[in-house]
């Protein structure tokens, strides 16, 4: 497995094959945090091609090859919040008119993912990233050490640490 | 309060993450404007030269 450090600096040298791998490795991630702020399918797909798009464009403005996880995500999370600024407000709609995304906003286990992504949405870029690896992407610890360049003890710490800080504000947010 | 054990709460995420993954993949298409972009970039600086 090739570090996010390695995949950025191919990139860099001109290999726009390497910038696929880093857009798989993130894809989900992205797709995850413009949903939680969007709640729309369509439109967090568009913001997603959008951030992708946009990461590869900047990517000279990135200092630090190896925050390129952490880096892309922030790009999202701005993108997101501007597409939600931007967002045409449904005017007498009277509840027809719906998208297909917005049938799924019905279905109460969609409703519980909705809320969960809300919640990783809100972490800090370096543990929305190592969320995204571990559960969005389901890659095994020493493959998500090898992307991050992290040793797998300190992984495991970090990831289980969120992932408890997470269940404590899911279970408050069930209360509410 | 009530903390669900953390092996609970984990397969949660999982299930979110293959709802995610069931997703269309985008990134062919992202790839497809790069290299179209790239080319014609390309193509004009050597038609400057």
């Amino acid at each position: 497995m090739i570090t996010d450090l390695e995949l950025v600096d191919r990139v860099r040298a001109g290999d726009i094959q390497a910038y696929e791998q880093l857009a798989e490795r993130y894809e989900r991630s992205v797709l995850a945090l413009a949903q939680a702020e969007l709640r729309d399918p369509h439109l967090a797909q568009e913001v997603t091609e959008t951030v992708l798009l946009q990461g590869f464009r900047s990517l000279a403005n990135l200092q630090d090859g190896s925050r390129f996880g952490p880096w892309l995500l922030k790009l999202a999370r701005r993108q997101a919040i501007e597409a939600v600024r931007t967002m045409p407000i449904p005017v007498g709609t009277g509840g027809s008119g719906l998208s297909d995304g917005e049938i799924e906003c019905c279905d109460p286990e969609w409703i519980e993912h909705e809320m969960l992504l809300g919640l990783i949405a809100r972490l800090p870029p370096d543990e929305r990233r190592l969320v995204g690896l571990r559960y969005f992407d389901n890659h095994p610890l020493p493959t998500i050490a090898a992307i991050t360049g992290t040793p797998v003890d300190q992984l495991e710490e970090q990831i289980s640490r969120t992932v408890s800080r997470l269940n404590l504000r899911w279970q408050r947010e069930l209360e509410e | 309060m009530k903390t669900y054990p953390t092996a609970h709460f984990e397969n949660r995420l999982k299930t979110t993450g293959t709802t995610l993954r069931e997703r269309p993949s985008i990134v062919g298409r992202v790839m497809e404007e790069i290299r179209r972009a790239t080319t014609k970039s390309s193509a004009s600086q050597t038609a400057r030269r």
